[in-house]
């Protein structure tokens, strides 16, 4: 089977063969293998992995038909262009915000942002 | 400017600005390429979203919110125009076109992206949101909170219908203001539907993909116009630096009228007394 992964503003890979693709929903990572049903839905926030490669995305869509899967990120990054410092300090403000504030609204943002760095911060751990 | 010296000094002054416009020229040219790679990869990537779209269209109520035409009556005009002058007519076109929406329509609400559109409308008209600074380093996280503003708005009734005011790019020498209605949106076209599984379940993509059908057309909005500015601040300065060749021309030329005037006046006084002399030991 084969991936592609594009985002509106660029082309990260096109038409790559793989044997499995891991790819992350909103509810939880599924597992794309070759002659799975077609199936299409939305991408949450985490890590495409397929072989030993892995891209970090950030919302979107997949779709896989006819042993092709199209991974439309709205953010996507390979692990070299995110950096670890930023992403430890990013889930730190974020920690902050969730021990402190009261305010649902900014609650919610922080827990996202607190998953988001944590997520993208296992591209680092060897 | 009676003496060679001023002439010097203002002659060296443009050359210094000749090498400012030159400078500027290239940054816009090099920013134009720029987004105009931008433009090229959002393409195929909008064309996969619109062939989920239409393979969905099934399952889109026709009664959907974005798709029922209203009355007008409150409409918002998002304007986008650039953040930095020297760009030739960009940000007045745009203004004046603004003023051509807003004018006809006293109860219309309005939205601005970039400075100058602010600076441009805010005497006479009251601002409900003011975006800026994006075009520097411009990313599509910029276009979907955009998007997010303009639904809650249309959600919660605060306007009917949104207009967006941008400049549409065609080429480097034709790119003009133009208005849009963004929502409410025309039904997407039905295509082939395909059986799939959906994750998490249909309802969700399919409102997600509609969602991101808006993200992305303010994705392109922003990117059109991005374009124009550059290719509007090439123009402007490559014709400022013709200006700017043509005034040092025109100085050089009048500086060495001025400086063979003189020497022809010298010569003459020392001719005149050479005869002077010639005459006097005669």
């Amino acid at each position: 089977m084969k991936i592609s992964i594009i985002t509106p503003e660029r082309r990260l890979l096109l038409d790559r063969e793989v044997e499995e693709v891991q790819v992350p929903t909103p509810a939880g990572y599924i597992g794309i293998l070759p002659g799975h049903f077609p199936v299409m839905g939305t991408l949450g926030v985490g890590v495409v992995s397929f072989g030993e490669e892995r891209v970090a995305v950030e919302g979107g869509f997949f779709r896989f038909e006819e042993e092709k899967l199209e991974v439309l990120a709205k953010m996507a990054w390979r692990p070299e262009e995110l950096k670890r410092k930023e992403l430890e300090a990013e889930k730190e403000r974020a920690l902050k915000v969730l021990r402190t504030s009261s305010d649902p609204q900014e609650v919610e943002r922080a827990a996202y942002l607190f998953t988001k760095a944590s997520v993208f911060l296992t591209l680092f751990r060897d | 400017m009676r003496n060679l010296q001023e002439f010097r000094r203002r002659i060296r002054a443009v050359k210094d600005l000749i090498q400012v416009t030159k400078a500027m020229k290239t940054v816009s040219a090099a920013r134009l390429r720029r987004t105009q790679n931008k433009v090229i990869n959002y393409k195929p990537y909008a064309e996969r979203v619109r062939l989920m779209l239409s393979e969905l269209a099934y399952a889109i109520p026709q009664a959907h919110r974005l798709f029922q035409p209203t009355e007008e009556k409150k409409p918002l005009l998002l304007v986008v125009a650039a953040d930095k002058g020297l760009c030739g007519p960009f940000n007045y076109n745009v203004i004046r076109k603004a003023v051509d929406f807003l004018h006809p329509r006293p109860e219309a609400l309005l939205a601005v992206v970039g400075r100058k559109a602010k600076e441009g409308l805010r005497r006479n008209y009251k601002i409900e949101r003011s975006i800026f600074n994006i075009f520097q380093k411009l990313n599509f996280s910029h276009a979907k909170e955009i998007t997010d503003y303009l639904l809650s708005g249309y959600y919660s009734g605060k306007w009917d219908s949104v207009f967006v005011l941008y400049t549409q790019f065609f080429s480097v020498g034709r790119y003009y203001p133009t208005v849009e209605r963004f929502i409410p949106i025309p039904p997407f076209e039905k295509g082939a539907p395909q059986e799939f599984i959906f994750e998490p379940g249909l309802r969700e993509v399919v409102d997600a993909l509609m969602k991101h059908y808006l993200e992305l057309e303010i994705w392109r909005i922003l990117l059109e116009s991005s374009t124009a500015e550059h290719a509007a601040r090439m123009i402007a300065m490559d014709q400022a630096t013709r200006n700017a060749q043509e005034m040092v021309r025109t100085l050089t030329l009048q500086m060495n009228k001025l400086r063979q005037e003189k020497i022809t006046k010298e010569l003459l006084d020392i001719v005149t007394a050479i005869e002077a002399m010639k005459k006097s030991q005669i």
